[in-house]
């Protein structure tokens, strides 16, 4: 039970780092974005397509361009500028474009299932367990993503910029910040992390178009598990849901791995008040400049 | 105006003649599309049925669902078993598999009802996938992964099978159905009451509108006529899957058609039209990219309403 204890730790972090860029676009623009699991996909067959004439670290700076690129388009259409937006019809306009885009890979690669090869495979024993590559490889990525990305918030001039416009579009606007331009920032930085989530995946075992639906859930789930907008605690959540669901189709069956991001989400809704309380607050959507 | 964009008050205005014109063509290929290839009209109310299902939940109480298809799945399920496992017969089992989804609608919709927005659409989420986990995981249940396929030939049959024109009649009678219930709950107090809800759930609450049994009372109705129709498509396809029965592409005909046709009683069918006439006329001339059309054809027809609030 213990490497699949470690391997799933590890492997969580490719989920938490999409999670995470779900919840940076929350937090400045109060639209969720249930594309991310479409843009995992961009990213992992990004990766994929670009392996073979890369190395597999290459393709992972072409995973993150991808996902960066599709980020933008996708938090474009679902922030609109100067018009309140309730949350539900940017829950509507995420979910009919990764329909479209994950619908457009199947049409594009068929859904037979991919894996990216990393130059070193296989193995690797630390204090008696195997650990897999692809998956330290993805868990070290989702790590210096998330901690580069907390640290550019927390400790930059640009990070302060940010939260500005995240506190009140309004008066940073007035002061000069480009609020709009913030908001397809943080959404190209989110489909980034999402490209790396999905570089990750590819490493650590195969992906396919026929996982998106249980994507969109598991994403989802550690969003709201972390409580959304808080980039260490989604990254933890995904960890977390990540080793305790590989245990789970280790002592189970593996169809049971996503039970524990269900479980998850079912406890963080009906026991954290907090969460009931935080849609009065912004579910009547932002105006923004 | 939770959801805004089906707001039977945002949909065409009666001087927009560019949108009015559009919706006659709309029809006219219809028509077209009916006469030239009739075997496709079954398709056409089931898109009118699941839109009126979403209709009761999205649209009068604007409470977006993305799992709603859930219900389907669980009505198909449930007839199929009864047929297979119990030998009912097919008249009885469909309305057993709408019972069935309408009590899985009151249990679950006591539970996620008690979020809104975000939490309740990502609860609905979890709900599908749930509930196909446990079809493809529960070896009793149903056959490996899910499948199982209903005795059509045999001694065992329970039903002769309807023709196809049976089917059709089935779908229209059950959208027909469908259609009188939200008629009926626009002029009763509920209708009242989820029209508030919709507008200001806070405001709903102040007046002393009992707003959750409202909200839960909409979502089994929602859950039941999509059982019907699951009940029904079930012994149409004979072998079903949860893959087939929970597809994300029925959700998005659910959303869209309402969308594109707005609220209330009869727009719904309209959307549910202009759907049909998409999955079917474009579907059949590229048929890999259904669901990029459907997809992509609820994200701009959002977008264009954005824009056109916005001016």
């Amino acid at each position: 039970m213990g490497p699949a204890i470690f391997n799933g730790l590890l492997g969580g972090g490719s989920l938490g780092l999409a999670a995470v860029g779900v919840t940076m676009l929350w937090w400045i623009s109060g639209q969720f974005n249930l594309a991310q699991a479409a843009t995992v996909l961009v990213g992992a067959y990004c990766g994929w397509l670009s392996a073979g004439a890369l190395t597999p670290v290459g393709a992972l700076f072409v995973a993150a361009a991808g996902g960066g690129l599709a980020g933008w388009v996708i938090s474009a259409i679902i922030t609109p500028k100067g018009v309140a937006q309730r949350v539900t019809v940017g829950l509507l306009l995420g979910f009919g474009t990764g329909l479209a885009i994950v619908a457009a890979l199947q049409v594009a690669l068929s859904n037979d299932y991919r894996s990216i090869a990393l130059a070193a495979t296989g193995t690797s024993t630390v204090a008696g367990t195997g650990i897999s590559m692809g998956d330290l490889a993805g868990m070290l990525v989702a790590l210096g993503a998330c901690v580069t990305v907390a640290w550019c918030r927390d400790r930059t001039a640009i990070g302060r910029v940010l939260r500005a416009a995240a506190e009140d579009p309004m008066t940073a606007q007035l002061a000069g910040v480009p609020v709009g331009r913030m908001i397809t920032g943080v959404g190209a930085a989110s489909g980034a992390m999402a490209g790396l989530a999905g570089w990750s995946m590819g490493v650590a075992g195969a992906f396919s178009t026929a996982d998106a639906s249980r994507l969109v859930l598991l994403i989802s789930a550690v969003a709201v598990v972390g409580g959304i907008g808080r980039i260490a605690r989604t990254l933890i959540a995904g960890v977390v849901l990540g080793a305790v669901g590989s245990v789970i189709s280790e002592l189970a069956q593996p169809r049971l791995v996503d039970v524990p991001a269900l479980v998850g989400l079912l406890i963080a809704l009906a026991a954290t008040p907090k969460i009931r309380e935080a849609n009065t607050s912004r579910l009547r959507g932002r105006v923004w400049p | 105006m939770t959801v805004g964009l089906v707001d039977q008050r945002t949909s065409p205005k009666v001087g927009d003649l560019s949108i009015r014109i559009a919706w006659v063509l709309v029809g006219v290929g219809a028509i077209i599309l009916a006469l030239a290839q009739p075997g496709s009209i079954g398709t056409l109310f089931l898109y009118a049925v699941l839109a009126q299902s979403w209709n009761l939940i999205g649209g009068l109480a604007g409470y977006a669902s993305f799992g709603q298809v859930v219900f389907f799945g669980i009505g198909g399920y449930a007839a199929a078993l009864a047929m297979d496992r119990l030998g009912m017969s097919f008249w009885v089992a469909f309305p057993f598999g709408g019972l069935v989804a309408g009590s899985f609608g009151l249990i679950f919709g006591d539970l996620v009802l008690r979020v809104r927005g975000l939490y309740f659409a990502v609860a609905t989420i979890a709900l599908a996938q749930a509930a196909k986990t446990v079809i493809t995981s529960w070896p009793g249940l149903a056959g490996q992964s899910g499948v199982l396929t209903i005795a059509t030939v045999g001694l065992h049959t329970p039903t002769p099978r309807p023709s196809a024109f049976g089917f059709d009649t089935l779908f229209v009678a059950v959208a027909l159905v469908a259609t009188l219930v939200v008629a009926w709950i626009g002029r009763t107090r509920l209708g009242d009451a989820l029209s508030v809800i919709r507008d200001d759930e806070d405001l709903a609450g102040t007046l002393g509108i009992a707003v959750r049994p409202a909200k839960v009372v909409a979502f089994t109705l929602s859950a039941t006529v999509a059982g019907l129709a699951g009940g029904i498509y079930a012994f149409q396809v004979v072998s079903l899957s949860p893959s087939a029965l929970f597809a994300p592409l029925l959700s998005v005909v659910m959303v869209a058609a309402v969308i594109a046709g707005g609220t209330g009683v009869l727009r719904p069918l309209r959307g549910a039209v202009l759907l049909w006439l998409m999955a079917t006329g474009l579907g059949h001339l590229l048929p890999p990219l259904a669901e990029v059309f459907a997809g992509g054809f609820v994200a701009i027809v959002i977008m264009v309403e954005r824009r056109r609030r916005a001016s």
